[in-house]
């Protein structure tokens, strides 16, 4: 063996070598990725992450063993080494083989000439090292655990839903097979961003998708067409936008459901595609319940006063916040004071998510209850639903903390409804705070005279806000406008004008008023509408639409209560600027119009029910009943059957299914049509359930369902239109019987036979 | 025919061959006597066989034979073998024959048709199924014994009610013979309206109902499911009738919330209502629904006779003056329905006690828990009183055995009543089908019929298959029944023994729905041929039970002698007839 070859075999090692832990480490990388993508596929589903990932890791490893193993700066005085250190017999002196001859010095070729022979003898047997044995090894235990925990792994093909292709042709509803057709139509479906659901595409025309969901049909047709557009529900219509000579496309955001159908023109010639539903999944209130609690909670003064509000809420798109409003009711009497809280959960601090468990610990005492206060609240949810959030909230909680000390009787006058709640003269609480406050300003600090000012005119808004429910206010509103407005005609009588007097002389205006009215002063003409002038009915009814007309007062009571709300906000105004003897006049002003509303309302109360009309005092006791006359009416029901024309088609259906018939005769097609248009009326509010219907209504119309096709149909059409037929309650019906002369005998022993 | 050993059967009647060939003899044998030939006494012989193969020609006489026929045993399809094995044992020498579908036996014979049932022999066990109603007509003496075999799995039997009126809750009744578990469903056109689940093997009776939603004749499907692949589905036709409005007249004394609402939902409903209260001494208030005004503040038998029901209330009941009274009486007699409203205890000696003859009991209760089909339970006031049942009282609603409404005959007429109160706080809260179902049965029930002139009904139930006899039965009121099937005029034939009883027969030659329709008063009735193989389980049952009630009391009669009329050959006369004439003939030439 000669240099050339030694260098040659040398080279051979190296490469045999090089395999040997290449394979090694490729068996390893291939471990780690098997291992690596079993473990992913407990936790991440979408397998191209999966892959991601697993492939990262056996690459890593791979780059690991092989700058490791110094596979990229492989020469041949590794070799050297390996040898000189594995085979004894070399003598340390296998770099003597690949020197040139040259350079040895003759010792060096005497020991070349042995080294050479040796290797020439052990070349054959060289073991170059590898754990190949290690890594095989650990690869298959890696396959056995892949194998095993891919049995738990989620099911891909659960959550990935390969889109199908939608591009199907739809021929229209004609026989011309030469008209052209919708080659393609695609429809993508973008929901709302907030409902965080992925833009697809539909697989069918039929479409179910989320309220407010934009969607995309992009239609190619076969042909030149003109005059392309949408039908929605069979009333509005949208043209669809060209794109080019043949592609068509339209985008509108759906918000309710119903079905639509294509329609194109063609030489003047009509064409209709199919009808296909559109079902919207409406976004659902956030669902909210108190898991702990009761609704009325009643607590002693020894029991623990910290309450934990544990609260499951949970929405299908996402909360986006909640909170406890909270309504602490303070003293009773005069002295019933309330004070409304907003509280956060604190367990967890943001509400947001699809289902939370939310917790809060109420504290009474911090909330300022004490023994005889009452509190209510209740929680209150929003979702993430754009641009408007749903919002819904809880039944209102009670808890009450017993007061033991006092013992309330009441006695009821025997009035059916108490409209007047007992805080109304809170009002006096406030006068006299007010006037405390005033006598005792010399004595306190400016910043704590303004803070008791602020208080109090705190106390006032909230006895507004009250009075204001009574008028169906909820909110702080415009009530300011109308004070300014009345301000003027407070200072003369500010309830007459608006008023219907009780308790007068001359209650039901039976005698002429005209003496008492003011000459020329005309305050319920001040007050109308001039367009409502001329309605002389309007003072008989009794609006229920008006949301300010729909409360348990009368007319006149409205009206004070109206200009005591008006006067409330003014001595607010002058609490809140630290100016409490500016608010008293208008607090005395809001006193003495809630005693008058007080006052009235006891009078209305006591009369309640029938308002009988004014009785004309000479008629009374005549016994004149000529004007008491009997009386005839008549009149009809309207007895005609609902859907008449489904119920034709129903009739026709049975007689062709029994004649087994594979054709509709020209007779039946107008019935068709007419069940048609029928059921589509249903078709707009359930498509899901009538929408098929319709469409195959419309084809046995059109004759256009395949004589093979013709049984199935007439089946599918016949139990669509059955669940059209409503269930309605039973009616007596006459019976018929045949009576002839032995039961006329049989009917006369009967009759013997009672009444022997 | 008698029980002489020679019989005639005589072509003209006796009296005419008598008249016509005796002058004819006496007449010839004169002739023969005044003849001077020789042979005289033989010709007068042959003169008197002359005339006697004449009377044997037209007297078509035939005599008693004694013969003795085998006796056979039967075998229809679905017998079972150890049971025949047992009667072979028992009778070795009768002789075996088998119908065409049913499986030969060893040794048996095959019947080649029904029709030779007739002279096959004497049948003395009919085993398995038995023979169809048109081939048992073919066995003369019915003195056999029917062995039935088992029962098929199937329906066995059921029962659709008649009529089924739109939008009432209909019962099916059936029998089910069942294998193992098996799933029933009743399913409508409009899907499946009820299932029942038979757990176990053997008859179990089953009960289906529905709320038919629209009238007409239709094809429900009874399906029966053993396993997921056996599942045998059987059409079930049923004609539903459309609701025929009824004409209402109610008199009140003072007006009612009870009666206004119920007023109410029959006149939406579309019946035609008078309705007639009091409101002052002298003054009425007249309301008048789907109907035309009529004077309704007299009861006159023209008024009675123009509505199918009254509602009276106690008062308007002992105001009436004796002529409205008998009017009235003579008016349910003859078919009006009547409606008490009870305001009070009715006490003794009143109006009410005579036309409504219940013997009451007073109760201290006035309010009543009950609860109506499907219906939440509810709370109602009731007049307290307890109404002593008897045979004669119809009861429509009862409550733990307390009789609530109910009628009674009178005549041809019914008079209900109605013992709940305030019934319409059931309408406010919104339960229309509970509060229908309170009145609609009672109205319904008490209210007149509708006169027809014919009714026609087919003899046998469900199922009847193509090309096998119906027997129809017309009941008329007098005249005589023209009924027609898809415009063929069917004989009718009036029963022998009951006056205005028709029977006839016909054929269908398809499935599907045929009609009978009478001409004079357009009386329908519709009937479904079903296909041969469907309702195989219900055909059996049926055939079992007729070849049970056909089977003769003297199946055990051991007699094999059987005397048979056998005809005298007609040409034993002629050739009598050609000698002796033949001999007259050559009498004078010998």
């Amino acid at each position: 063996m000669n240099a050339e070859e030694i260098r040659y075999s040398l080279s051979k090692l190296k490469w045999r070598y090089f395999s040997l832990r290449l394979f090694e480490i490729s068996l390893l990388a291939l471990a780690t990725f098997l291992l690596t993508n079993a473990l992913a596929s407990l936790w991440v589903s979408p397998s191209v992450q999966k892959i991601l990932l697993s492939a990262l890791s056996g690459l890593i490893v791979f780059a690991l063993r092989f700058i490791h193993y110094r596979l990229h700066k492989l020469d041949t005085s590794f070799f050297i080494r390996y040898l000189n250190e594995r085979y004894k017999q070399l003598k340390e002196s296998s770099d003597l083989l690949i020197r040139d001859e040259n350079e040895l010095t003759t010792l060096q070729q005497l020991q070349k000439e042995k080294i050479l022979q040796q290797f020439n003898q052990i070349y054959p047997e060289i073991k170059l090292p590898h754990h190949i044995k290690q890594s095989f090894g650990i690869f298959v235990g890696c396959s056995v655990i892949y194998f095993a925990l891919s049995s738990f792994a989620v099911s891909t093909k659960q959550v990935f839903i390969e889109p199908v292709s939608t591009r199907k042709e739809i021929k229209p509803i004609s026989k011309d097979l030469t008209a052209p057709f919708i080659r393609s139509l695609s429809i993508s479906v973008a929901p709302p961003a907030y409902t965080k659901l992925k833009s697809f595409t539909a697989e069918s025309f039929n479409l179910t998708l989320a309220e407010g969901s934009r969607v995309k049909w992009l239609a190619e047709f076969s042909g030149d067409v003109t005059d392309a557009r949408i039908l929605f529900s069979g009333r509005d219509s949208s043209n669809l936008i060209k794109n080019n000579a043949l592609i068509y496309s339209k985008e509108k955001v759906i918000t309710e459901s119903g079905f639509y159908q294509i329609q194109w023109s063609d030489k003047n010639k009509i064409h209709l595609s199919d009808y296909y539903k559109i079902e919207i999944i409406k976004d659902q209130l956030p669902k909210i319940s108190i898991d702990n609690l009761t609704q009325f909670t009643k607590l002693g003064i020894n029991d623990n006063l910290t309450i934990e509000v544990k609260s499951s809420l949970s929405d299908d798109y996402g909360l986006k916040d909640a909170f406890i409003t909270a309504t602490v009711s303070k003293g009773s009497g005069e002295g019933i004071k309330f004070r409304e809280e907003k509280l956060r959960f604190t367990k967890p601090e943001k509400i947001i998510g699809k289902q939370v468990s939310a917790g809060v610990s109420l504290n009474l005492k911090k909330l300022g209850l004490d023994p005889g206060d009452e509190l209510y609240f209740y929680v209150e949810a929003f979702d993430n639903k754009m641009p408007v959030a749903n919002h819904h909230r809880t039944e209102t909680f009670f808890i009450a903390l017993q007061d033991t000390t006092t013992e309330i009787t009441s006695a009821d006058d025997g009035l059916g409804v108490d409209l007047m709640p007992e805080y109304f003269r809170s009002q006096r609480q406030i006068i006299i705070d007010t006037e405390k406050l005033l006598k005792e300003k010399k004595k306190l600090t400016k910043q704590l005279f303004n803070s008791t000012s602020n208080e109090l005119g705190y106390d006032q808004k909230v006895l507004r806000l009250r009075y204001g429910q009574f008028m169906g206010e909820e909110a702080e509103s415009g009530i300011a406008q109308e004070a300014i407005d009345h301000e003027e005609e407070e200072e003369t009588d500010p309830t007459k004008q608006f008023g219907h007097q009780h308790d007068t002389e001359n209650e039901h205006n039976l005698v002429d008023q005209k003496k008492n009215e003011a000459p020329g002063h005309d305050h319920n003409n001040e007050l109308k509408d001039p367009n409502e002038k001329d309605d002389p009915a309007k003072a008989f009814m009794h609006n229920h639409d008006d949301t300010e007309e729909a409360t348990f007062f009368i007319q006149s009571v409205k009206a004070k209560l109206k200009a005591a709300l008006a006067i409330m906000w003014d001595a607010e105004l002058y609490l809140r600027l630290y100016e409490p003897e500016k608010s008293l006049p208008f607090q005395y002003k809001a006193l003495n119009l809630l005693k008058e509303i007080s006052n009235d309302s006891r009078i209305y109360v006591h009369r309640t029910g029938f308002d009988p009309p004014p009785l004309k005092e000479e008629k009374r006791l005549t016994a004149d009943l000529s004007e008491v006359k009997t009386f005839t009416n008549r009149y009809s029901s309207n007895t005609e059957e609902s859907y008449p024309a489904i119920r034709k088609v129903l009739i026709i259906l049975e007689k062709i299914e029994q004649e087994n018939s594979i054709e509709i005769s020209r007779k039946y097609q107008t019935s068709f049509a007419k069940a048609g248009q029928e059921l589509s009326v249903l078709a707009i509010e359930q498509p899901a359930i009538y929408l098929k219907g319709l469409s195959l209504l419309k084809s046995l119309a059109d004759q256009k369902v395949n004589p093979t096709d013709m049984q199935r149909t007439l089946l599918d059409v016949r139990k669509i239109l059955w669940k059209a037929i409503p269930q309605v309650s039973p009616s007596p019906s006459r019976h018929a019987v045949t009576t002839n002369e032995l039961d006329q005998m049989f009917l006369q022993s009967l009759e013997e036979l009672k009444h022997e | 025919m008698n029980n002489s050993w020679l019989t005639f059967d005589p072509a003209f009647p006796v009296w005419v061959i008598v008249l016509i060939i005796l002058p004819v003899f006496i007449f010839f044998i004169g002739k023969e006597v005044q003849r001077t030939q020789k042979f005289l006494i033989l010709r007068i012989v042959a003169q008197v066989f002359i005339f006697l193969s004449i009377i044997g020609l037209f007297q078509r006489l035939s005599y008693l034979e004694q013969k003795v026929t085998s006796k056979i045993i039967l075998l229809t399809p679905g017998y079972d073998n150890l049971k025949v094995d047992s009667v072979v044992k028992k009778n070795p020498s009768y002789k075996m024959i088998h119908t065409g579908e049913a499986n030969p036996y060893l040794n048996s014979e095959p019947l080649i048709s029904y029709y030779n049932l007739a002279e096959s022999g004497d049948i003395k066990i009919i085993m398995g199924e038995g023979l169809p109603g048109f081939a048992l007509e073919m066995i003369k003496k019915k003195n056999f014994e029917f062995i039935p075999g088992n029962l098929p799995i199937g329906t066995i039997r059921i029962s659709i009610p008649q009529p089924i009126v739109v939008n009432k809750k209909n019962l099916i009744q059936g029998v089910f013979n069942s294998k193992g578990k098996t799933t029933l469903r009743l399913i409508s056109p409009a899907g499946v309206e009820d299932s029942v689940d038979i757990h176990g093997t053997g008859q179990t009776p089953f009960v289906f109902s529905f709320k038919p939603r629209q009238p007409g004749l239709f094809v429900y499907t009874l399906s029966s499911q053993y396993s997921s692949s056996n599942i045998l589905a059987e059409k079930l036709p049923l004609e539903i009738l459309a609701e025929q409005k009824l004409k209402i007249l109610i008199l009140q004394k003072s007006p009612s919330a009870e009666v206004r609402y119920l007023k109410n939902y029959l006149a939406e409903k579309g019946h035609s209502l008078a309705l007639c209260y009091q409101t002052s001494k002298n003054n009425f208030k007249y309301e008048y629904a789907n109907l035309n005004s009529i004077r309704v503040d007299r009861l006159t038998a023209e008024l009675t006779k123009a509505f199918d029901l009254v509602f009276l209330d106690n008062t308007v009941l002992e105001e009436l003056s004796n002529s409205e009274k008998s009017v009235l009486e003579n008016s349910i007699r003859s078919g009006l329905g009547a409606i008490i409203l009870f305001d009070d205890f009715p006490e003794k000696g009143k109006t009410i006690n005579q036309l409504l003859p219940l013997k009451t009991k007073r109760l201290t209760v006035d309010t009543v828990h009950i609860r109506f089909p499907e219906s939440k339970l509810y709370t109602l006031p009731v007049l307290p009183i307890e109404i002593i049942p008897n045979a004669f009282i119809q009861s429509i609603t009862l409550h733990k055995g307390r009789l609530l409404s109910g009628y009674v005959y009178s005549g041809a007429g019914k008079i209900g009543f109605q013992l709940l109160k305030e019934t319409y706080r059931i309408s406010l809260k919104g339960n229309a089908d509970d509060y229908a179902f309170i009145w609609s049965d009672l109205i319904e029930r008490t209210a007149r019929a509708k006169n027809k002139m014919f009714k026609v009904k087919l003899d046998k139930s469900l199922p009847y298959y193509p090309d096998e006899p119906l027997s129809i039965e017309v009941i008329s009121s007098g005249s005589q029944p023209s009924l027609y099937s898809n415009k063929i005029l069917i004989p009718l034939a009036e029963d022998v023994v009951i006056d205005d009883y028709w029977h006839g027969k016909s054929w269908a030659d398809k499935a599907g729905w045929h009609k009978f329709f009478i001409q004079q008063d357009s009386t329908e009735l519709n009937y479904f041929v079903s296909n041969k193989g469907e309702w195989e389980s219900l055909r059996i049952a049926h055939q079992m039970k007729e070849n049970e009630l056909a089977q003769s009391l003297e199946a055990g009669s051991n007699s094999s002698v059987q005397f048979i009329r056998k005809p005298i050959q007609p040409l034993i006369f002629f050739l009598i007839f050609l000698f002796a004439s033949a001999f007259l003939w050559l009498a004078p030439k010998i």
